[in-house]
Formats: C-alpha cells, sequence, structure tokens
C-alpha cells in the first residue's frame, strides 16, 4: 500500500490523543485514524504515575488503530505540552570576507550556512532540552528584517536563532513511556507550536497572531509575526485549574465542578443575561446547593482572565504588543468554554477567533478541530521534517524547512 | 570620608557601593526628608509612577519615572497590580540603576498601589542583578482599614520570596504619643527610618579601624534572618552614656522594650565614638543588648571617629529567627517559575501531587478569585 501513516500523540492532562494521518502532494492533511482516551496519572503535563499513564496511551493507540484498519508505523511523534517550554532569542554573527581575506564582501551561500551554524549552538542548562530552534531573519551590517542575503554587500551577517526548550526531564519521562507501549518516539515538538502549525494560514503568521492552546493542565502559547516565531511559552495553570477553583469556590465536588464549567461555564460576566441558577444535588458527602449563575462566572473568569493576563504580560515585555494584526486564536479542550474568544479579545485588546484547522480532510474541523490542533499540527510538523530531510532537495527548499523549524534533539 | 574612597573602582578595599531606593509615594517623602541631611557621599535615588511624588523630589539626583506607557505621570490609584506593570515595563532603566550596585536600601511604604506592587519586582530584579537588598516597610495606619492592611500583607508576603531582609515598621508604632501634629508625626516616622539608614550607611561604609565591620558580615546575617529583621539605634551623650545608650536602643518604637533583643538569634552592633570611647562602655552596651543565652550569633563593630568625640551612637540590627539560607548565594538566582517551589508547599494535592504552578512568586493554584481577592456574589 502506500506510504506509511504518521502518527502524532499527545498525552495531556485531560485526554491523550493520537492522530493518523499523511500529507498529501498538494499539501493537505488527510487524517485516517483518531484515538481518544480519558487521561489518568498526568498532571500539569507531567507524569504523576506511569502505570496509569501507560493504559491510556495504549487504549489511545489501539483506538486510532482501529478507525485507520492500518497498524501504526515504526515510530510517532510527541506533541509535549508542560514541561515548562520557554523561548529564547539568541543571536550570532560572523564576518564576511572576500577572497582576499579582507572584511567586506558578498555574502555566499558558505556563509550563511556558517552563520546559521554558528547561531545554532545555543547555550543551555543542563535540565533544560530543546525542542525547536527556528531561524529568524538575517541582520546585514546592522539592517534587520532581510529574508534572503544571498549576493548582499556586506561587513558582517547575524542572525537569530529562536530556542523554544522544556524541562529535560519531563520530555524524557514522556518518551520513556512510549517505550514502555512500546513505540519509538522519533521526535518531540512543542505542542504550542504543532498547534499554530495547524491552525494558522501563512497570511495570519505574516500578519502576527497569537496561537493559545488552553489544555487541561498547561497552557501553550506561540507568538508569530512577519512569518516567524518570535516568541513561545508554557504556564502549568489550564482547565483543571478552573474546575478546581469552581471546586473551593462552590463547595462541590469535582464530577459536579466539571460538569458545571462544560454546561453553564462562560468566561465573561454578563451583566445584561437573565440571572440563572442551577440546583445541584448532594453528591458524594457534599450537600446539594443552588448556583447562581454569576457566581460561577466570576469564579471562572479571575481564572481565565489571569491565564490571558500572564502571556500578554510577556508579550507585552517582549514588545510584541502591537503586532497582533490577526489576532489571537485560541485552541485546545478550553476554547470550547462560553466567552473564552470574547475574553480574549478583551485582554488582548485584539480580535480573537477558535482555530480553524485549515486544509485538512477526515475531522470534523468545524467541531472537533480546535481540540485536536496540536495533534494535526504535529503531523504536519512530522511530515515536514521526513519530506525535508532524506532528499537532497533543492537550496531553497532546504532553506524553507530550516525556516519552520526542526532539528530537534 | 571623602566620595573618592567610596569609588567601586578600587574593590581591594573591600568598599562596597550602597544605593538608598525610595519606592512610590511614601518612600520617596521619607527620601525626600533624609537626603538633605545625609552625608554627602550617599546616594539616593526615588522611583514611582506618580509625576506629582517625583516633583516633590526635586533635589534627588536620579528620578526614576516608571508610569511611562502605563498611568501616563498618574500614580497608580492604589492599584497593586497596576504598580507592579509598571516597574515591569520600567524593567530596564531599573536594571541599568542597579547595576553595579551591592547593598540596595530601600524605603517603601506598603498598601498602597505602586510601592506594594513594586516592591516585589524591584527586589527580584535586585536579586538577578546580584544585590543584596534591605527593605524598610512602612505599614499603613490602623484606621487606614482592613483591606489596606491586607494588601500591605499581601505585598509583604510576595517580597519575602525575593528581599534578603525586610524590616518591618507599622506607621502607628513610630508615632509620637497624644496630639502631635500631622508635620511633627510625618518628621518623627521620617527621622526614625533616617536614623536607620543612615546608620546602617555608616556602619559599613566608616567603620575604619578598631574592630572593623564589614560587607560579608551583614551578608551572614541578611542569609540567614529569613527576610525579617529588627532594628534600633540611638546616640547618647554625658557621663552616663552607655547605660543611657542601652536604654535607648531598648526603648526605641521597634524593639519593643527590648523584647526583640532577648529572642534574638543573631545580631550585628555597630557602635561608634569619639576618641574618648572606653573598653569598658563597648562591654556595656554589648552586654545590654544582647540576649543571655549562649546560642545568639553576636557580631560587634567599633569605630572611632574624631567627630564623635563626647558622644557614643549605635545601631543594632537582630533577627527575628535563624535559618539556613533558601537560596545559595553563589548562584543568588530565583528564576519566575518553579524554583520557588521547595520554599512553599512543596506539592499541591489538588493536582495529584503535582508540582506546585509559582509564576513571579505567586503560588497560581490557589484559584484566583482568591489570590485577587475577589469576592464571590452568592
Amino acid at each position: 500500500m502506500s506510504a506509511p501513516l504518521i502518527t502524532a500523540l499527545e498525552i495531556g492532562t485531560t485526554t491523550v490523543k493520537v492522530l493518523m494521518g499523511e500529507l498529501r502532494e498538494d499539501g493537505g492533511l488527510m487524517v485516517a485514524g483518531l484515538g481518544e482516551s480519558e487521561s489518568r496519572g498526568v498532571h500539569k503535563g507531567e507524569i504523576i504515575d506511569f502505570e496509569l499513564a501507560l493504559n491510556a496511551v495504549r487504549r489511545a493507540l489501539e483506538e486510532a488503530e482501529a478507525t485507520a484498519h492500518r497498524a501504526i508505523g515504526e515510530s510517532i511523534y510527541l506533541a509535549a505540552s508542560g514541561g515548562r517550554a520557554e523561548s529564547r532569542l539568541h543571536q550570532a554573527g560572523i564576518p564576511i570576507l572576500n577572497e582576499y581575506e579582507e572584511t567586506g564582501g558578498e555574502i555566499t551561500a558558505d556563509d550563511i550556512d556558517h552563520a546559521l551554524e554558528v547561531a545554532r549552538k545555543v547555550p543551555l542548562a543542563d535540565d533544560r532540552i530543546r525542542l525547536h530552534t527556528l531561524q529568524q531573519t538575517f541582520e546585514v551590517d546592522g539592517r534587520g528584517g532581510i529574508v534572503n542575503p544571498e549576493g548582499m554587500l556586506a561587513q558582517d551577517l547575524k542572525v537569530g536563532m529562536l530556542l523554544i526548550h522544556g524541562r529535560r526531564s519531563t520530555v524524557e519521562n514522556l518518551k520513556k513511556l512510549l517505550q514502555a507501549v512500546p513505540v519509538t518516539c522519533a521526535d518531540a515538538a512543542f505542542a504550542g507550536f504543532c498547534s499554530a502549525l495547524a491552525v494558522l494560514t501563512p497570511e495570519q503568521k505574516r500578519a502576527g497572531a497569537v496561537v493559545i492552546d488552553l489544555g487541561g493542565g498547561t497552557t501553550d502559547f506561540v507568538v508569530y509575526n512577519g512569518g516567524i516565531v518570535k516568541l513561545a511559552g508554557s504556564i502549568a495553570v489550564g482547565g483543571s485549574h478552573v474546575t478546581e477553583d469552581i471546586c473551593s469556590g462552590l463547595n462541590i465536588n469535582r464530577r459536579q465542578a466539571e460538569a458545571l464549567k462544560k454546561e453553564s461555564g462562560n468566561a465573561v460576566i454578563n451583566a445584561m443575561a437573565g440571572e440563572q441558577s442551577f440546583s445541584v444535588p448532594a453528591e458524594g458527602g457534599f450537600s446539594g446547593r443552588v448556583v447562581r449563575s454569576v457566581t460561577l462566572h466570576t469564579i471562572i473568569n479571575a481564572r481565565m482572565k489571569e491565564t490571558f493576563r500572564l502571556i500578554a504580560d510577556q508579550i507585552e515585555d517582549n514588545g510584541l504588543s502591537g503586532v497582533l494584526n490577526a489576532g489571537v486564536v485560541l485552541t485546545g479542550g478550553g476554547s470550547a468554554l462560553d466567552g473564552a474568544v470574547d475574553l480574549a479579545q478583551q485582554v488582548f485588546n485584539a480580535p480573537a477567533q477558535i482555530g480553524k484547522i485549515y486544509d485538512c480532510v477526515g475531522v470534523s474541523t468545524k467541531k472537533e478541530g480546535a481540540r485536536f490542533a496540536a495533534v494535526i499540527g504535529a503531523v504536519r510538523y512530522a511530515a515536514d521534517q521526513q519530506s525535508a530531510a532524506p532528499k537532497e532537495a533543492s537550496r531553497l527548499r532546504q532553506w524553507f524547512s530550516k525556516l519552520w523549524g526542526g532539528h530537534a534533539s | 570620608m571623602n566620595v573618592d574612597t567610596l569609588n567601586i573602582e578600587q574593590p581591594s578595599r573591600g568598599l562596597r557601593r550602597i544605593l538608598v531606593l525610595g519606592l512610590g509615594g511614601a518612600g520617596c517623602s521619607t527620601i525626600a526628608r533624609i537626603a538633605p541631611r545625609a552625608p554627602a557621599s550617599m546616594e539616593f535615588a526615588v522611583m514611582d509612577c506618580d509625576f506629582q511624588t517625583l516633583e516633590t523630589c526635586a533635589h534627588i539626583e536620579t528620578r526614576l519615572d516608571a508610569g511611562k506607557g502605563v498611568t501616563d505621570g498618574l500614580s497608580a490609584g492604589g492599584d497593586m497590580e497596576t504598580g507592579r506593570r509598571c516597574a515591569e515595563k520600567a524593567g530596564k532603566p531599573i536594571d541599568a540603576l542597579l547595576s553595579g550596585v551591592d547593598l540596595l536600601l530601600v524605603v517603601v511604604g506598603l498598601g498602597g498601589g505602586f510601592g506594594g506592587g513594586a516592591a516585589p519586582v524591584v527586589a527580584r530584579m535586585a536579586r538577578n542583578a546580584g544585590a543584596n537588598t534591605i527593605f524598610f516597610t512602612l505599614f499603613p495606619f490602623k484606621f487606614e482599614g482592613g483591606v489596606v492592611r491586607g494588601k500591605a500583607h499581601n505585598s509583604l508576603r510576595r517580597l519575602r520570596a525575593y528581599a534578603d531582609a525586610i524590616i518591618q515598621m507599622p506607621n502607628s508604632r513610630i508615632q509620637p504619643d497624644g496630639d502631635a501634629l500631622l508635620e511633627d508625626s510625618l518628621e518623627r516616622s521620617g527621622r526614625t527610618l533616617a536614623a536607620g539608614v543612615v546608620g546602617l550607611w555608616r556602619l559599613l561604609t566608616e567603620t575604619g579601624g578598631v574592630c572593623n565591620l564589614d560587607f560579608a558580615t551583614l551578608h551572614t546575617l541578611l542569609r540567614h534572618c529569613d527576610a525579617t529583621c529588627r532594628f534600633s539605634c540611638a546616640v547618647a551623650t554625658g557621663d552616663d552614656r552607655a547605660a543611657e545608650l542601652v536604654e535607648m536602643l531598648r526603648s526605641h518604637p521597634l524593639a519593643e522594650d527590648g523584647a526583640v533583643f532577648e529572642n534574638s538569634p543573631g545580631m550585628i552592633v555597630g557602635i561608634t565614638g569619639g576618641d574618648d570611647l572606653r573598653l569598658s562602655e563597648v562591654q556595656q552596651i554589648v552586654d545590654g543588648v544582647s540576649p543571655e543565652n549562649e546560642t545568639c550569633w553576636v557580631k560587634m563593630g567599633v569605630a572611632t571617629d574624631p567627630a564623635f568625640t563626647g558622644r557614643l551612637a549605635a545601631i543594632v540590627l537582630a533577627a527575628e529567627s535563624w535559618k539556613e539560607p533558601l537560596v545559595e548565594d553563589s548562584t543568588g538566582h530565583i528564576s519566575g517559575q518553579g524554583e520557588l517551589a521547595g520554599v512553599l508547599k512543596p506539592r499541591s494535592k489538588a493536582f495529584g501531587g503535582a508540582e506546585r504552578t509559582i509564576w513571579n512568586g505567586e503560588d497560581l493554584d490557589i484559584p484566583t478569585y482568591l489570590r485577587k481577592k475577589i469576592k464571590l456574589p452568592r
């Protein structure tokens, strides 16, 4: 039959998601299999109970194989959230020499390769692991924003690299879990970055956008501008925090809080909407009570606003607040919360929307798309890695693949 | 001692650069009161987001307007979040201000907007820049109400994560009794603070000679005092000056009639006298303030200065508790997230025992509405 399907896996705090798919000739993504299981033994993106997590992963993989009617390939790609991912910009430069070894000359392809190589060598603490090294634009003699400097006359050439790194132990434990399944982990990619690959169109990447993946235990974000990733990060706060807040605020048990959040939760407090009350029956040692909608929404609003604010602050600190022309794109399970879009719009002062998977068939993109963004993006990322690596492709293509990121170690 | 000897270019002499910084309304006005009377070589700086406050400090050389782009010359309006944002935004100028500073003395009033919000940020930046910090924190009056007091305690808690030492000064305790004029009251609290700040500065820069007290000694106290520290200082003259000095030290508003000294596990006593200083006097003072048990770590420093002939001055810094240092000072670095986890409750129950989420010193596992004190409509 055709080439093996690419399998991507995301071990989240609430669900484990597996997606099998392939990239068609025209660049579109075809989803063949989909598996999902309730996650156990994972909190804030970190494994708490190895055995429980292993079972959840096995269940999801089996389900995916069943829907695809195919066995999973030898290796799978991991979309890692959690691990407190951070990004760091590293800039490096080389002097340009002419044929007489004097400074000043024409920038050759070798010079560009050399500069990229120097810039890639970013020092990293021992407890951190590199997930992506993403190239920024070139700077020629102090003039920035240059996409392809080949053939230009210059004295020196600089290039920036954005390094996305996570905690080594978190990523390695996830890989170890896969070994126990047993499958080989081909590569680990940052879940926030994967989500962005799935939902952002090239136009949005150019105009500037922030993708926020509202997960169960973590919130990941990636900021694009000018077609390049400018900032990325992860905060270990997610939907489970909202549920816990509701538990403690309303004195109800966790299951009820989760149900209440899903059915009646709203991230904005709407004074105009009619006052509603929900009765929560007594259960599991908690006495029943009547909850006003405004109380529920106040609790959710406080948490969500804070989470968005933390991201907005980081964007502001990095001087990127003015560049979100395409606005905020929400993905992940948390984006299904009513009012999340409106709240994001308020906090970021930019248009907000729920992410739509573009150029993809096989999954109900409208309803389910935002939840599966990370795994869909991971398949896209994997397909790109595979097509770029073995073939001796044209220079331009190689260069584009560098721009897209990769070389995770 | 003249300015030249304070030059940081001469590290071989063991001299260190000390900066006194006023934060927020209360801090700035206190610095404005201290500065004209302080020794000429003392370095002062003030920072606020309120343009009016900064105008009253026109005689301070270094004034930092942190409100640019956030409040635009207005005050933080009592909102700590605004104060915090101002300080975060002014990160670069603050870093520039702190570069090369070894000891940062900060005077700040907690309970307001800018002071309370910006103090933890400044403390964090100072720690990252490798400067030791001592915070002189003014606490609000009782009549200012529970909300303001709550805010003050909230920012104190955040401050503790980053500051090396915090000296708490409840405003009401350092007021004169009875019906004092407002100006006198302010003058009094200003003077108490000034005595502490100047005394500490003198202790570190002018203890030449007899029994030296240096920066490293202070550093030892700061590392162990678990961020809370009391101080007391006094000046006495006359025949019976040593006994009088001890009495004054113990009756200092922050010393609680000497009770603080009795229970202190570690203290530094700095004594400045003239050419006529006697050993018996030194002994009397140290005996008078140090606790009777043998477990207290007492370090004393004695300086003689001809200008103090006939006078005797002393400052006591007493730790309230003694702990192994939380931060290894070789790195001295606490980043925004994660590393504080061991300091607070290490594991959270609700999230399956996962590591707590600490972000900028705040525990995000605690419901937001509790941390932000949002009242839930019932």
